[in-house]
């Protein structure tokens, strides 16, 4: 298989503290790839720098054999890298629905005169009353609670074909029975070619799902493996499952 | 025991559409309260009509035989009701100490004032190993804990909790959940809404599922974790250690 992302030795210093301290990773194309580590490790950092959210102060990004490095958010969405937030970045003038037909990639125009195609309100639809969101469709995004807009933003990237999503814990806040209906979403699209690189503190969903796991700590990769040996490695557990 | 709080037939809403339809729970002195449910349920507006965030619209919020649904929140802040809300609220520019600082705004007495910020320090030691520091370069965990040290300056009987564990780290959310249960063994009454379901019950005394709005379940934390049906609609899958994923080769990562 080969790198679709590749990061070499990015450093990142913010008022003297090595947020990210000379990371290295790469995640091949196919994969569902976890990203471990403790808080203050430079997990969400690196997916600032990886990106384009944040400017790397040493360091290359490539990303499908391009260096990347500095490209801007938007420009990296067009070329196929989604991702979602911690504190999840929906529009909250718009309504749910709308949030949706914004991923999907129709514009200002469509939204307004209802050119969203068949296929895709379908699609809207059907997402929405998996995620019990169907009952406050017609609402302001910015109506919802935490957990609701977590589950949009999910949502929102099912809607688009990106070629690599990063998540950044997505099931924070998340019930935990529509955590499993996030996880076989995952796979299917998955299954259907999109590479995926998940930022998760819910060790359960996270070593059942993904594979190779990827463990930063103070701003470094520090092992890469599949889920049971990382499990099981001195290394990772004191720095970060504890007992 | 006598319950130190009594939600009775609470409705409440942001606009149109109640989020709250006649929500009943009482909670008792000194022990730990989970609040689970749907996302939307209304677990956090629940806490907000304590603490007085959110005024109902009806029926009634009594603390310690004291009906305060018309009280403000600096009122009931200072008759021992704190919230800790869902987003990390520490001021992120200002140290560690000065944040602690704020949690004793409202002090006057400057010797009990002193008193509360050394209790706090002994519950939390971090605040004092990482004193001088600003509260934004802290991780996760160890903001959640400069949040509870906090709360402790005020001297609370009843905290109320956002989903303390979110965010966290395994090692941190251990060290959360344990100081949760210290705060109840000193005395303290703690209130918290849980995403992490399992791990909030059992760190709890009681349960309770809201669910659109409505309680639909109140038992004992251990009992509820073990209902089928709970575990079915609230829970998800328990966390199973033979989920055997499929194998690739390891490689240590360059350092």
């Amino acid at each position: 298989m080969t790198d679709l992302l590749s990061v070499h030795d990015v450093t990142k210093i913010f008022g003297g503290v090595h947020a990210v301290d000379g990371a290295s990773l790469s995640v091949q194309e196919g994969t569902i790839t976890a990203l471990i580590g403790p808080n203050g490790s430079g997990k969400t950092t690196l997916f600032n720098i990886i990106t384009g959210y944040l400017k790397a102060d040493l360091g290359r990004v490539e990303f499908d054999g391009r260096d990347v490095t500095g490209s801007h958010p938007g420009r990296l969405y067009r070329q196929g890298l989604s991702r979602t937030f911690q504190q999840a970045r929906i529009f909250p003038q718009l309504s749910v629905q709308e949030n949706l037909v914004v991923a999907g990639g129709y514009g200002w125009r469509e939204l307004f005169t209802s050119r969203v195609g068949r296929k895709d309100r379908e699609r809207a639809a059907s997402l929405l009353e998996e995620f019990r969101l169907s009952d406050v469709s017609e609402l302001f995004a910015s109506e919802l609670s935490y957990g609701q807009r977590k589950l949009l933003e999910f949502a929102a990237v099912l809607m688009s074909a990106p070629r690599l999503v990063l998540l950044d814990e997505p099931t924070a806040g998340v019930n935990p029975v529509l955590i499993e209906t996030m996880e076989r979403h995952i796979r299917e699209r998955n299954a259907a070619g999109i590479t995926f690189l998940i930022v998760e503190h819910d060790m359960t969903f996270a070593m059942r799902l993904c594979n190779p796991v990827i463990v930063l700590d103070a701003g470094r990769a520090i092992f890469s493996g599949e889920p049971s040996v990382v499990q099981n490695n001195a290394l990772v557990l004191d720095a970060y499952l504890g007992s | 025991m006598a319950p130190v709080l009594v939600i009775d037939s609470v409705v409440a809403s942001y606009g149109a559409g109640d989020i709250l339809k006649g929500v009943n729970l009482s909670v008792e002195a000194g022990t730990v309260t989970c609040l689970i449910g749907p996302n939307g349920s209304g677990k956090s507006t629940v806490l907000k009509t304590v603490s007085g965030l959110l005024r109902p619209k009806r029926g009634t919020v009594t603390f310690q035989d004291q009906v305060i649904n018309r009280l403000s929140p600096k009122a009931r802040l200072l008759l021992g009701i704190v919230h800790v809300p869902q987003d990390r609220s520490l001021f992120p520019a200002m140290s560690v100490w000065d944040n602690l600082l704020m949690g004793g705004y409202m002090l006057r007495d400057q010797k009990l004032l002193r008193h509360r910020l050394e209790q706090a320090v002994e519950a939390f030691p971090i605040c004092k190993t990482r004193a001088k520091e600003h509260a934004g370069s802290l991780s996760g965990g160890e903001q959640k804990q400069v949040e509870l040290a906090r709360t402790l300056v005020l001297d609370p009987t009843l905290i109320l909790l956002d989903e303390p564990s979110i965010g966290l780290d395994p090692k941190s959310r251990q060290v959360v959940f344990a100081s949760i249960r210290a705060l109840c063994e000193s005395g303290r009454t703690v209130l918290l809404v849980e995403q992490n379901a399992r791990s909030g019950l059992a760190a709890s005394d009681m349960g309770a599922v809201l669910e659109s709005g409505l309680v639909r379940l109140v038992a004992t934390g251990a009992s509820l974790l073990q209902d089928p049906q709970v575990a079915r609609l609230y829970l998800g899958a328990a966390p199973s250690p033979h989920d055997q994923p499929a194998t690739t080769s390891d490689q240590q990562v360059k350092p």
